[in-house]
């Protein structure tokens, strides 16, 4: 079941952030399938059901590396595929690393995409994964991604510069304390909240604002 | 931030939250709706700039599939390729749908349009029609909506496109609110106008910056063995890249009590010696993570105007006299280091004739092209700044 999550969780969030940004990079889709994790974690799912975990580590964060042998899996395969990103104008920059690529599902992967759908295990989880993808629908991808390195777990492991398991510290407390806050204030407010999206986009609205002022204030 | 803090924030970004107001008037419908939009308004602004629509842009989806309010006799289906040769000033737009658009060429009543669409309209700055009114979504300075930011995956592609987006105009409240003593003219710099130079860049690059970012943070400050630190340090997510951003400045600036010019006056010993902090960086950095592939970038942003005094006036040709020259670096460290790219001046002009300014570019693009006079894209795509100056 694990296996088909990930698999899942992957080709969904390709998907999307195809359609809504060209495509997306290996370090994006893990800070989607974290972004995930904690949209379900406001949805009253415990993060621990999330079926595979994420860390933070000297190299990256947030980091699964059951997510990352997996999308080496559907790369080898040919589902996922190795694209050039695209570059605003040819422009005089000399490249001295390495063309960036961006990743997009190939035919057989929105095949495997539409086949994995129909597994209840999936449809459960597409919500969380729904929300998750369709935030850049309302803001750019790198203000998400952005956004989401100040969550609090995560800031406190990237300060910490050594491994951390993420969603399962003190710091998953502030961070469901500040869900609980958004769900209050929203109930009490004239909507009907049902759309993750609503709380989502608030949540890392708040990250960023709060990014900004510390840069103000430093 | 304290919890008490952290928790009025929060609450006030729920009421602030325009996603939240759709839901409450529209429903589940409204949310689906803001998808369908905000897919088709990033296809549109793909095409179209949305700064040069004069006359606003008006984009709606019907809360009913299917319906179509705009008279067909006044209006035409297009992708939105077909977008950019249709739209001149502005328009109204129908979205559909997988890049699907309704277009019309007038400009139709949007709070007329809300009653059974959701409906969206850019005027200076992104609203949605929300209970009856044009309600305007807090905007992502300097971006002038947040579907058309542009996003980059080099870094030198963003420090370009910040030169030209931002910087030549001061087009962003940060530099124009703080970083000038005079900001209507803009002769002379506030006093140590540096922190809000890097603050700028630094919000600029958390917003555009994406692809192989792992760690993604564009930290300021950050030390390396004890030198001076550099201003920005961007890190790169499952890599082994590091990119350090040393800002420097030049320009007049006024004292501490804003009376007179002061003492300090950077100038191109100031970007020569900043060339030199960032080999001391990277070769630090390289000691202690050699591991790692570092890039310095030197950006050094410009306010000089020539013989400007603090009580006296300039001329035209004065203000822009360091419009076109660079900053000669001796040595040329660019070319002597592999981790040592091309220093980017970012020059910022006297008050902006960026409408001025487009009205030359405009007539030029309409005669035939000449030589010396040609508006030729030049190798930085600086295209509207390298033309002779028009006195």
């Amino acid at each position: 079941m694990e296996d088909v999550a990930l698999e899942y969780d992957l080709l969904y969030l390709c998907a999307a952030l195809e359609r809504s940004a060209g495509g997306v990079t290996a370090a994006e889709l893990q800070v989607f399938c974290y972004l995930a994790a904690l949209v379900s974690i406001y949805a009253g799912e415990s993060g621990e059901r999330w079926l595979y975990q994420f860390s933070a580590t000297p190299a990256g964060a947030p980091y699964s590396r059951a997510l990352a042998n997996r999308l080496d899996g559907l790369r080898a395969r040919g589902l996922i595929l190795d694209m050039p990103a695209a570059r605003p104008g040819p422009g005089n920059v000399t490249r001295r690393w390495p063309a960036p690529t961006v990743l997009v599902l190939s035919e057989l992967g929105h095949e495997e995409h539409r086949s994995l759908s129909r597994f209840p295990s999936c449809a459960a989880r597409e919500r969380f994964l729904e929300a998750a993808g369709a935030i850049t629908l309302t803001q750019p991808l790198a203000s998400v991604t952005d956004a989401m390195s100040y969550e609090p777990g995560l800031r406190r492991a990237l300060d910490r510069l050594s491994p951390t398991a993420l969603l399962e510290d003190a710091s998953l407390d502030r961070v469901q304390h500040q869900f609980l806050v958004i769900d209050e204030a929203l109930s009490a407010s004239d909507a009907c909240t049902q759309d993750l999206l609503v709380p989502v986009s608030i949540w890392l609205s708040f990250l960023s604002d709060c990014a900004e002022e510390g840069a103000r204030a430093a | 931030m304290t919890q008490s803090s952290e928790e009025a924030r929060l609450r006030a970004a729920v009421l602030n939250s325009y996603q939240r107001r759709i839901e409450a008037q529209y429903g589940a419908r409204g949310t689906e709706l803001l998808r369908l939009l905000g897919e088709a308004i990033t296809q549109a602004y793909r095409v179209l700039a949305p700064e040069l629509l004069s006359e606003g842009l008006t984009m709606f989806a019907t809360l009913q599939p299917g319906s179509r309010p705009m008279a067909t006799i006044a209006t035409a289906e297009c992708s939105s390729a077909q977008l950019a040769g249709r739209v001149h000033a502005g328009a109204t737009l129908q979205a559909l749908g997988d890049d699907r658009f309704v277009l019309c060429a007038e400009q139709l009543d949007p709070l007329g349009l809300a009653s059974g669409a959701l409906v969206y309209r850019y005027q200076d700055g992104d609203h949605f029609v929300i209970g009856g009114a044009l309600s305007k979504i807090p905007q992502r300075r300097p971006f002038p909506s947040w579907w058309s930011m542009p996003t980059f995956f080099e870094v030198e592609d963003a420090l370009c496109a910040y030169r030209e987006q931002v910087a030549m105009d001061c087009d962003c409240d940060i530099l124009k609110d703080e970083i000038w003593h005079d900001s209507d003219r803009r002769w002379l710099l506030a006093n140590k106008p540096e922190d809000a130079m890097q603050r700028s860049l630094w919000r600029y690059l958390r917003n555009v910056l994406r692809g192989a970012q792992r760690v993604r943070e564009v930290d300021r400050e950050q030390p390396v063995e004890g030198r001076k630190p550099p201003d920005i340090k961007i890190t790169f997510s499952e890599s082994n890249r590091i990119a350090l951003i040393e800002v420097k400045w030049m320009g007049a600036s006024v004292n501490e009590k804003g009376t007179a010019i002061s003492g300090f006056r950077p100038d191109e010993r100031s970007a020569n010696d900043g060339a030199e902090q960032l080999a001391n960086y990277l070769d630090a950095n390289l000691r202690r993570a050699s591991k790692h592939q570092t890039m310095g970038y030197l950006v050094v942003f410009d306010g000089r105007r020539q013989n400007v005094t603090f009580s006296g006036g300039l001329t035209r040709q004065q203000a822009l006299f360091y419009e076109l020259r660079d900053v000669t670096y001796v040595p040329d460290l660019a070319a002597q280091r592999n981790d040592f790219a091309v220093p980017l001046r970012f020059f910022m002009r006297r008050w902006s004739p960026r409408c001025e300014m487009r009205a030359q570019t405009s007539l030029l693009l309409r005669r035939p092209a000449r030589r010396g006079y040609s508006p030729t894209v030049t190798a930085d795509r600086s295209l509207t700044w390298r033309w002779p100056a028009i006195s």
